[in-house]
């Protein structure tokens, strides 16, 4: 007797892929070109590719024209969010042995053809603290916590992972933005940006749902002021005419270029997550205010625990996609002779040593953007399930 | 004082809970309620009937001001309801109402609809606040339900938390504005059995609906509505058997 799982995956195969002749001929050119791309990309990967522009501008990419010496300010942060990483697949996703062996042959690779040294080390261990948080907190039951507990404390501490960052690299000292750069200057900026989004951009949106016209108004002309120009033309308008525009009160003109762009992001996603927002509190049936209402609950309480809640929740694909669109902006404070992760690409094929490893290194950048897209676009999907979006 | 002749519940007091005089109301150029007086007894069960457009949940949706009232007034329990109305939260928690459309919160569970409001209006504890929810839970017959969320019940049972969570307030008087009317017939039954105990605990309660065997059962007065008006008012004989108003025998020959 046949197997029933083969049989089952034989069926759909000869029903999808080779129904007719029309169909076969197309999935036999579908197959074709799909082996042609994969064949040519594993080539030149492994081998035609010379990985030595990324290894030796590895700092660069990552960090920018970070100070030397002053990376310990960054550990902590990268290992709390290995460990939140890991605490947040255990208790919001499942790991099979696919997706396990499939995540330990990246991070192979990743060791052993781009990391060396003390940065291999610290990686290492950030990665290990974030695999043990994984094993740890999937037997959370042995230490008798609770599962709420355990997903209070790993929603607090992404909560809070943006302030210690910011505090580690202004204690002692400090790390000023302009030494900011490589893919950690585009991390903090859409960090900033969507936090900041995540604050403003709901108040806004509750302001231009207002009856009061002296808050509706400014909303809705904030927001739509905002919107008619393009995310490039703030960040210049930030760089060139803001200096001459601010009072020289408290030094409010020489504000550092970082600090701007940081103003301009939160400005710019606040005005678009406002319009989201908007679009979930217009979704909600009358009666769920009214319900609150007749309740007895003041305005304050309806729109906190009932109304914002739901409009959120409602609207969470198209947020993810705004957030998602803001991570890769990010790249447009290139514009601002800001050695962001593109920046610092194009610095490092400059080099007289890698003329002509463009691809080598446009590759490495892609996959660093799409690797976070993708982080984000699944944690959205995660969400929509899980907060059971559909099934009122 | 109306007396009951099919159940044992008395009404306690004369007291008038709830005094309306001309109550007016215009949607635009539309007037939907054009001069309502009455008024109702502490205890007393009204049921508020008529045809669909008369201003029957109009009315009632009045009585805790979601819908402010144009001219005329309205006393509950001794306070004027207008714009000077100090503190209109308090007013709507001694009012509960039930929705035609149950109006849960679907993104809590059954028991953090019921809780949520005393805790943030009354100011109890969680503790508290949960401990009456399941009481009352158990007073609507579905304690089994408290971790679940609203989609996930039946209409019936969504229906009943909805009962539970106006009563967590613990009013003086309780709304219902068509409550079984989106309800598939075999779940009717299980929110009338809830309301006609709520009934004989005592509560005065205004009822909108066409289920007239719940309302011979527990109502002391019927109210019929029509075109904005109070067309005919009595208890279950007056209206049912010697109707005085041709409307009323009209519209109780298409219903009954």
């Amino acid at each position: 007797m046949i197997n029933i799982k083969t049989n089952n995956i034989l069926f759909w195969i000869k029903n999808n892929l080779f129904n007719d002749l029309k169909g076969s001929i197309l999935t036999v050119i579908g197959l074709y070109i799909a082996i042609l791309i994969f064949f040519g990309l594993f080539k030149f990967i492994f081998i035609n590719a010379d990985w030595e522009v990324v290894i030796v501008n590895f700092r660069l990419l990552i960090l920018g024209r970070f100070p030397i010496g002053q990376e310990w300010r960054l550990i902590p942060s990268l290992i709390l969010s290995c460990i939140l990483i890991g605490m947040s697949i255990s208790i919001w996703s499942k790991l099979n042995l696919i997706k396990i062996i499939l995540l330990i042959l990246i991070l192979y690779i990743i060791f052993a053809v781009f990391l060396s040294g003390f940065a291999s080390l610290i990686i290492g261990i950030a990665i290990i603290s974030g695999c043990l948080a994984y094993v740890l907190s999937n037997s959370y039951v042995l230490f008798k916590i609770k599962l709420n507990l355990l997903k209070k404390i790993t929603i607090y501490g992404w909560i809070l992972l943006l302030p210690l960052t910011l505090i580690l690299l202004n204690i002692n000292g400090g790390v000023g933005t302009e030494r900011w750069g490589g893919v950690f200057l585009n991390i903090m900026l859409a960090a900033i940006g969507i936090s900041g989004g995540i604050i403003f951009g709901p108040l806004l949106a509750l302001g231009r749902n207002s009856n009061f016209k002296s808050i509706k108004y400014p909303c809705i002309a904030y927001i739509e002021f905002i919107r008619a120009a393009p995310l490039i033309g703030w960040l210049f308008l930030a760089r060139f005419v803001l200096p001459t525009l601010l009072p020289s009160l408290f030094e409010l003109n020489k504000i550092d270029i970082v600090i701007r762009a940081m103003i301009v992001l939160v400005g710019f996603s606040s005005a678009y997550i406002a319009e989201i927002v908007r679009g979930g509190l217009q979704s909600l049936p009358k009666g769920q205010r009214e319900a609150g209402m007749a309740l007895g609950l003041n305005e304050f309480n309806i729109t906190w625990f009932i109304i914002i809640p739901q409009a959120i929740r409602a609207v969470i694909p198209a947020l993810v996609s705004q957030f998602i669109a803001l991570w890769k902006d990010t790249t447009l404070v290139y514009a601002l002779s800001l050695t962001e992760l593109l920046g610092a690409a194009n610095a490092a094929v400059a080099q007289p040593d890698f003329v002509g490893k463009q691809i080598e290194v446009f590759l490495f950048i892609a996959v660093i953007f799409w690797a976070f897209s993708y982080i984000m676009s699944r944690i959205s999907s995660k969400m929509e399930t899980r907060l059971g979006l559909g099934k009122w | 004082m109306v007396n009951k002749d099919n159940n044992n519940k008395n009404i306690t007091t004369n007291k008038k809970i709830i005094i309306c005089e001309n109550v007016e109301k215009w949607y635009g150029q539309f007037q939907a309620l054009k001069g309502i007086t009455t008024s109702i007894k502490e205890g007393e069960v009204v049921v508020i009937f008529g045809p669909s457009g008369s201003g029957k949940s109009t009315f009632i949706r009045t009585l805790n001001r979601l819908e402010p009232h144009d001219k005329g007034s309205i006393k509950i329990d001794g306070i004027e309801i207008n714009d000077d109305v100090e503190d209109l939260e308090k007013l709507r928690s001694n009012v509960g109402m039930v929705f035609q459309q149950f109006n849960l919160f679907p993104h809590l569970t059954v028991l953090k609809n019921i809780s949520l409001a005393p805790q943030k209006v009354k100011n109890l504890s969680k503790k508290e606040s949960e401990g009456l929810a399941f009481e009352l839970l158990e007073r609507v017959g579905i304690p089994e339900q408290a971790y679940k969320f609203p989609g996930q019940l039946s209409g019936g049972q969504q229906q009943r938390v909805a009962i539970a969570r106006a009563l967590a307030m613990q009013p003086k008087i309780m709304l219902f504005d068509e409550p079984t009317s989106a309800l598939d017939p075999e779940m009717i039954k299980e929110v009338l059995e809830v309301m006609t105990k709520l009934a004989k605990s005592g509560m005065t309660m205004i009822v909108v609906t066409h289920e007239m065997g719940f309302g011979k059962e527990v109502a002391d007065r019927f109210i019929f509505f029509d075109e904005g008006l109070i067309v005919e008012e009595g208890t279950a004989k007056q209206v049912f058997n010697n109707p005085k108003e041709e409307r009323t025998k009209l519209f109780l020959s298409q219903i009954l």
